[in-house]
């Protein structure tokens, strides 16, 4: 599904490169559940970042589903990350001005479906995170496990093949956070693939693979 | 207080996009209104400046119902004086036009000079005050003269000209200067440029109360009143007047008849604005335009005003931390309401400092645009500045009031988050935002009709084509050789038709005659035009039955051609061939034809046949070369008489000049519009601005879950554009309603149609979007990952 080929990242300072990716190869099948680890600024976002196409390599190609993703142009890469890919973040991210029911739909607005097809789509979502109680609330009424709650059942609404997330328990206490691996672990086993970045051993241990990043490399010898 | 403008100063410098737009949104809105102001304020006071104006008055007249005449009879001063208790002094002005002046009797003359000719009592009943010199009581004695100070610099430049000598008229008449006039921004009816001590006239004896020469104004005594004085007026037309008209008829016959001698008394404040008058000193103003300029510049300051609350209040979340932190120390309510006015004020200050550059500037550009001068001077140092220095303060207070108790009286964002990106309260905010909308709407909407108005009244069908016709004013100085020069003009190849009258269209002359009504036996008084038999062909107007003058029949110095107008309001049905007052035979009907301002109803006209007339040369051009022929009449005409200037000018200009009170006010509300779309552009920026940053997470979420660029604009614009749609809505309607009745003081008006509602949409959401997109551009090409990027 994901195939990386020495792809590399960096960024000039005072006109010297200053790489954060070098040279990764990564190849990623579907069904697979895969937390990447590593310590702060060994690109483990950045990476991320690249595999959800929300950014540029600088060098090297990125291979997804079989298309050439450094060679298509702006507009078709955000038709192929609109229909495969969701996003979960460590600060939820949600709109603040819409509500529960209002930021899951949000996607499917993007994505030209039609108003009674989302109606059925968010009620279905809603119902399975057993938030249909919320639905009218802002996201500021919540706690941080509820938000993010939210924060994945939009990411799930479009149906992705691909769920991406950065550091998703970052915020939260560690009930909260083993409540969400949890449901990770449901949703892989339904076939959905999981890419994650983490700090902690422990939500790493429910992947199926745990890729070390240390200076923008990958670390072969752990 | 140190304290306070240092933080003010660290927030300009923190954020100067924000600072820039809000004072200089304050510093336009308080130049463009004070110039507003200044010119309301001097529009109104016109005359005011004279000492006891409210006692001075000018007596008009109207005979034959061809006035009322600004000036009246020349006797009028000295009965006046004489026998009317209520008037204390009177005072009689004589005009002289197209005097040479010299400086020496060697150099040459400067020419085109207008004299107000004034008797002893002059500075009496007119207050001026004089620069250097000083003005003598008792007026001029002969040879002396007194000049206002732009005569003077024209004459002698810089220097001191007292007791200079100048040499007027063309027997160079010496004259020592005693005086010169003080500058002053008041403005007055009266324009005068030189005063020279009138000569008896022997007219100053007449009886003849048909006949007038002087401006006569009166200074009331204290007790007296205008009431008085037109109750002497009224003895004067039965005692005095009646008797020595020498009519059959009985007094009160002739008290209403069209040939009577009536009078109009204006009270001196009054002169500027009322237009009843004809042929007076000077232009006079236009109410409506004064109170609509007025409106605008509330209306100017007002958006600066709403400008400056929007930006304040919009960014209340950054402020909200520091109010919090100052209430949890302990300042009460009052302290930081005072704060926040005081910054407001600092900030009007700090515009009004840029504004009194900027009221020179507009005031240049409005020069330079429109060519006419809206105020006058606004010299700095002035007393006007001292109003300036109010009307900042005002304003800034106004300004702050809101955003004080706005930002003060929201409850402790400290104890509540820290992160204020709760939902905001935006209404008030989009009251404001609408407004701006609806008076930037409006405005356009109005300058749009005010034009199409225009455009109108200069292309609409005058009954005869003016384009093409220039016009000979005084070839009555040829005399006899006035035949012979239009018969060498003739031949000129540039030339298609000449023909000679007493009186063209927008002419300044006057002609009434009197006619009978066939059946009911009424008399009338009727525009009259006396002119020969190429006349209709030259001006190009069209006969629609019967026949022009013919030159061969004697008979027709006793015959008429009416125009449509005329034939309406004699009562005729079947005009050519009736008899009308006992002899005059109607031989034709001409197409009505526009002779004065289109504001007005086209008159009744009787065309009269005058086949000696020379008094004003008609010449119809060919196109092509019609500088070469101006130069080319110049200098035959010199050749004719060599000390005559002949008084050329063209009949298309001299319509558009009727049409100056139009240009006038469109040029201005159009200047004004301009100014007060940039208020609300910057005002929309600020906004802009604050909305992307604001949302600057919420656009990069979006982004992304998929949103396009499209979504994004439609994500920015989207309550501006919803705001704008409701402002037109309720803008259009009461503009619609306000310049219609505008329009009703038009005898010839467009009839608003769709086309100026789209324009004025089209444009107004062409700006907004243009904005809006323009500065949405930023937010779209930045990268989410950047403003995603975990705290």
């Amino acid at each position: 599904m994901i195939d990386l080929k020495r792809i590399s990242k960096w960024v000039n300072v005072g006109g010297k490169p200053n790489f954060i990716l070098k040279d990764v190869n990564l190849e990623i099948k579907e069904g697979e559940f895969v937390s990447i680890m590593g310590p702060s600024g060994s690109g483990k976002s950045s990476l991320l970042n690249i595999i959800g196409m929300l950014d540029d390599s600088s060098e090297g190609e990125y291979f997804f589903l079989g298309q050439p993703v450094h060679s298509l142009r702006e507009k078709q890469r955000s038709q192929l990350y609109k229909q495969y890919i969701g996003f979960v973040f460590q600060a939820y991210h949600l709109i603040d001005e819409l509500t529960v029911y209002e930021n899951i739909e949000t996607p499917l607005i993007y994505q030209n479906i039609k108003s009674s097809e989302r109606q059925a789509m968010v009620a279905d979502i809603l119902d399975r995170f057993q938030i249909v109680g919320k639905k009218d609330l802002f996201p500021t009424q919540l706690s941080g496990g509820q938000q993010q709650l939210v924060g994945i059942a939009r990411a799930l609404i479009g149906k992705p093949k691909l769920l991406l997330a950065d550091e998703p328990t970052g915020n939260l206490n560690s009930r909260q956070g083993e409540e969400i691996m949890e449901l990770f672990k449901q949703l892989n086993s339904e076939g959905v693939t999981i890419v994650q970045v983490t700090h902690s051993e422990k939500n790493a241990e429910y992947g199926s693979r745990i890729i070390n990043l240390l200076d923008g490399r990958i670390d072969n010898f752990n | 207080m140190n304290m306070m403008f240092k933080t003010l100063l660290r927030q300009l410098r923190k954020y100067p996009t924000f600072s820039l737009i809000n004072i200089g949104g304050l510093a336009i809105g308080i130049a463009a209104s004070f110039v507003l102001l200044i010119y309301t304020q001097r529009e109104l006071t016109v005359d005011h400046q004279f000492r006891d104006a409210d006692r001075i008055a000018r007596i008009c007249t109207d005979f034959y119902h061809m006035g009322p005449f600004a000036f009246s009879q020349p006797m009028m001063r000295n009965i006046v004086m004489a026998t009317c208790k209520d008037v204390e002094n009177a005072t009689a002005i004589n005009r002289s036009t197209d005097l040479d002046v010299r400086t020496s009797l060697n150099d040459r003359a400067f020419t085109g000079n207008e004299s107000y000719d004034i008797d002893s009592s002059f500075f009496q009943v007119f207050s001026y005050e004089a620069a250097t010199g000083s003005i003598p009581a008792h007026g001029l004695a002969p040879n002396q003269t007194i000049l206002t100070a732009a005569k003077a610099r024209q004459f002698f430049g810089s220097q001191n000209c007292t007791g200079k000598t100048l040499y007027i008229g063309k027997e160079n008449t010496p004259y020592t200067v005693v005086a010169v006039l003080a500058e002053t921004t008041a403005k007055s009816h009266l324009f005068p440029q030189i005063f020279l001590p009138r000569k008896f006239d022997s007219a100053e004896n007449s009886t003849n109360w048909a006949s007038c020469l002087y401006f006569n104004y009166v200074k009331l005594k204290p007790q007296g009143t205008l009431a008085g004085l037109e109750a002497w007026l009224a003895q004067l037309r039965r005692k005095v007047i009646y008797p020595t008209v020498g009519t059959a008829q009985t007094w009160d016959v002739w008290n209403t008849a069209s040939n009577t001698i009536t009078f109009l008394v204006q009270p001196l404040e009054s002169i500027h604005f009322d237009n009843r008058a004809i042929f007076g000193f000077t232009a006079g103003g236009n109410l409506t335009q004064v109170r609509l300029l007025g409106s605008v510049a509330i209306l100017l300051i007002l958006l600066a005003i709403i400008n400056y609350i929007n930006l304040i209040t919009a960014r209340s979340s950054i402020r909200a931390k520091e109010m919090g932190l100052k209430k949890t120390f302990g300042a009460p309510r009052r302290t930081l309401i005072g704060q926040v006015i005081r910054e407001s004020v600092i900030f009007s200050g700090l515009a009004m400092l840029l504004a009194c550059g900027l009221i020179q500037v507009i005031l240049f550009t409005y020069q330079y645009v429109t060519g006419a001068e809206l105020t006058g001077p606004i010299p700095f140092l002035s007393a006007n500045y001292l109003y300036l220095i109010a009307f900042s303060l005002l304003v800034g207070i106004l300004a702050g009031s809101y955003p004080a108790f706005y930002l003060t009286g929201e409850r402790n964002r400290l104890t509540i988050r820290s992160s204020g990106t709760g939902r905001e309260r935006a209404g008030i905010r989009n009251v404001l935002v609408t407004l701006q909308f609806v008076i930037a709407t409006g405005l356009v909407f109005v300058s749009f009709i005010v034009y199409s108005q225009l455009h109108f009244m200069k292309s609409k069908d005058k009954g005869f084509t003016s384009q093409g016709l220039v016009i000979i004013n005084n070839t009555g100085e040829l005399e006899d050789h006035a035949e012979a020069f239009r018969q060498l003009v003739a031949q000129q190849a540039a030339v298609v038709s000449t023909s000679f009258s007493n009186r063209v269209p927008a002419g300044n002359t006057v002609a009434m005659g009197t006619y009978e009504m066939p059946k009911t036996k009424k008399w009338l008084s009727i525009q009259e035009f006396g002119a020969d038999d190429h006349y209709l062909n030259t001006m190009g107007m069209h006969l629609i039955s019967g026949r022009n003058f013919e030159r061969s029949l004697l008979s027709d110095t006793n015959s008429l051609i009416l125009n449509e107008s005329a034939v309406a309001a004699l009562g005729l049905f079947n005009p050519v061939g009736t008899l009308i007052n006992g002899s005059e035979r109607v031989i034709g009907v001409v197409k009505d034809f526009n002779y004065a301002s289109m504001r007005e109803k086209i008159a009744p006209a009787i065309l009269r046949f005058k086949p000696a007339a020379n008094r004003t040369l008609v010449i119809r051009l060919r196109g092509g070369n019609t500088a070469a022929f101006i130069d080319w009449l110049h200098a035959t005409g010199h050749r004719f008489i060599p000390d005559a200037k002949l008084d050329i000018s063209f009949l298309d200009d001299t319509f558009a000049h009727l049409a100056d009170k139009e240009r006038r006010l469109g040029d201005a509300i159009s200047f004004f519009t301009i100014l007060a779309i940039i208020l609300a552009v910057l005002g929309l920026i600020g906004l802009t601005l604050f909305t992307i940053e604001r949302r600057t997470r919420e656009i990069g979420i979006r982004r992304v879950l998929g949103a396009t660029d499209h979504n994004i604009l439609a994500l920015v614009s989207g309550n501006f554009i919803r705001l704008g749609a409701i402002a037109s809505a309720i803008a259009l309607p009461l503009s619609w309603w306000l310049i219609d009745r505008w329009l009703d003081n038009y005898a010839y008006r467009i009839s608003i149609t769709a086309g100026p509602f789209l324009e004025t949409l089209a444009l107004i959401l062409a700006i907004a979007l243009a904005v809006i997109g323009i500065l949405t551009l930023k937010a779209i090409t930045a990268n989410p990952v950047k403003s995603l990027r975990s705290e």
